[in-house]
């Protein structure tokens, strides 16, 4: 199974959102991280054939997702970023609703249903309607309606937004449980997310794929790069010129914990993590 | 029987090419049924079916009210206003019948349903397809109701009931491709059912039969027609419909 993207791009106007983007994508979780505006939403949304790419394809196994259309598609499950479910609708008729929509019997959509909804931790939730969920759990049944399908494709489009930490962490289990035998990929902004359980990462800018490897190959790319060092308060104007992750000031010292190309006199080395490598790759005062 | 170990030592397995064995697979495949999974419903009917009768039904109620109503009123009420009053009742109907559509794409939820197997599009089509059908047998059976209890005649009646049933659809559909807003909507019905009386009823008053049938396939005409404009924009932007 693999998804092959050839020089895909998408232009809005004259911006242009996503900028040829050529990569291989295998089972497994694939992080896709990038700032706001670096074209995470876009990417997905042609993967998942909601939008037409201005120009380049997409093969899935080697057959070009144009030609595949409906064999594609029962193969697909999404999260969008903006998810909208209907109000009015309760759980578990919006389930229902969806797994019609996806085409499935019902007695294979009643089984994934109570599968589902005991995964995402919402059986109690069952028989109440959707506008009077949580923030989390309206976050975890668009999770339950994505799986619907058992799909082999998972895009996930900041799918952590709203949760809590327990629940991020069901969330976190969840998904490396299901990841083995998928093509997973989840974009995010949050770093704690993806640590552990990411095969792959991807980091995106400004509609391109700036690097894509595994997280200890790029931590590995990272070594040497990233520094603590404690100085008098009055010298801390001297290292605002490096990307400050951190700072913690004392009363006479200030704790700095920075990211350099070049090496810092006095400072010492620290493992890098993946927060700095996500700071190291947005480090031009770009928001996160 | 040295003789025979030495023979089997000598033996070698003919190689397989690669490629041939690739070929009989492929060659297999094509003769494999053409069903995806055995998780999806493959039937056309029952999935349009499904489709179109999953979710709210509010909308049947809805219709089965107006239809009561329309029994009741031209029976006691309005029976020298009968053309008039299954003109109203008629872009009425289709009001409901479009409330009925737009619940689909009034929330944002056609990301996740652009992703599903049946599209947004398909389902437009399904119930367009079976809605439109039912709707259109009422609204028969009601003209055929009033043919009996009024002096006017059929070919009369059909013209009115059905000229604003395609004009209100074909219209909201052409529109709504330009301008998307909640108050097309509600302009549309009020409209519809003015412009719609207005016309027939002076093609009338010219008294040609003739011509009401002809201005009332030019809206069948009109509405498969802005259907289709409708359907191609769909493809191309998405979810657009009257707001999203
Ligand atoms: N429909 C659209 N029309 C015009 N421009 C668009 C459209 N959608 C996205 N863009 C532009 O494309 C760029 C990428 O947007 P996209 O939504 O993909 O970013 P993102 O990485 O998902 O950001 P975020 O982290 O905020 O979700 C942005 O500059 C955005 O302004
Ligand atoms: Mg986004």
């Amino acid at each position: 199974m693999e998804l092959n993207l050839n020089k895909l791009t998408k232009q809005y106007g004259s911006k242009l959102a996503v900028d040829r983007v050529t990569l291989t994508l295998q089972p497994g979780l694939t992080a896709l991280l990038g700032a706001n505006g670096s074209g995470k939403t876009t990417l997905l949304r042609m993967i998942v054939d909601i939008i037409k790419p201005t120009s380049g394809e997409i093969f899935y196994d080697g057959k070009n997702i144009m030609k595949l259309k409906e064999q594609y598609l029962c193969d697909i499950g999404y999260m969008p970023q903006h998810l909208g479910m209907y109000p009015n609708f309760k759980v578990e008729e919006f389930l229902y609703y969806m797994a019609t929509l996806k085409g499935l019997k019902k007695s294979y959509a009643k089984i994934q249903i109570d599968k589902l909804l005991h995964k995402v931790n919402l059986e109690e939730k069952r028989h109440h309607k959707i506008k009077t969920l949580s923030g989390g759990m309206y976050q975890r049944l668009g999770i339950a309606v994505c799986l619907l399908n058992d799909p082999k494709i998972v895009i996930l489009d900041e799918p952590t937004a709203g949760l809590d930490p327990k629940e991020r962490m069901n969330f976190k289990n969840l998904i490396s449980s299901i990841s083995q035998d998928k093509i997973v990929i989840l974009s995010t902004h949050i770093v704690s997310d993806i640590s552990e359980i990411a095969d792959r990462i991807m980091i995106m800018k400004d509609g391109s794929i700036i690097s894509y490897d595994r997280p200890e190959v790029l931590l590995k790319e990272m070594e040497g790069k990233v520094y603590a060092l404690t100085v008098p308060n009055d010298n801390v104007v001297n290292y605002e010129k490096y990307t400050i992750v951190n700072r913690k000031v004392g009363r006479e010292e200030t704790y700095l914990h920075l990211l350099s190309d070049e090496k810092i006199e006095g400072a010492t080395l620290l493992t890098p993590d993946l927060n700095d490598l996500y700071l190291y790759h947005f480090k031009d005062g770009e928001e996160f | 029987m040295n003789n025979w170990k030495r023979k089997l030592k000598d033996y070698t397995v003919p190689e397989v090419k690669r490629e041939k064995i690739e070929s009989l697979v492929e060659l297999c495949a094509t003769y494999l049924p053409k069903t995806i999974d055995d998780r999806f419903e493959i039937s056309k009917v029952k999935q349009a079916l499904m489709v179109t009768f999953s979710g709210k039904k509010s909308w049947l109620l809805l219709e089965l009210l107006v239809s009561v109503i329309f029994l009741f009123g031209i029976y006691h009420i309005v029976k020298d206003q009968a053309l008039f009053f299954i003109t109203f009742i008629s872009s009425l109907m289709t009001f409901i019948l479009i409330l009925s559509f737009l619940q689909n794409i009034s929330y944002g939820t056609w990301e996740i349903e652009k992703t599903c197997m049946i599209s947004t599009e398909k389902v437009l089509l399904y119930k367009i397809m079976i809605i439109g059908l039912l709707h259109m047998v009422l609204l028969f059976f009601l003209s055929l109701y009033t043919f009996f209890l009024t002096p006017y005649d059929f070919v009369t009646i059909l013209c009115y009931g059905f000229f604003p049933f395609f004009l209100s659809f074909a219209l909201l559909f052409h529109l709504s491709i330009y301008f998307h807003s909640k108050m097309l909507f509600l302009g549309i019905f009020i409209c519809v059912n003015i412009i719609s009386f207005l016309l027939i009823s002076s093609f009338h008053a010219i008294s040609s039969i003739a011509l009401s049938v002809a201005i009332l396939i030019s809206s069948i005409v009109y509405f498969l027609f802005s259907i289709h404009k409708y359907f191609i924009k769909m493809e191309e932007e998405g979810g657009c419909l009257l707001w999203n």
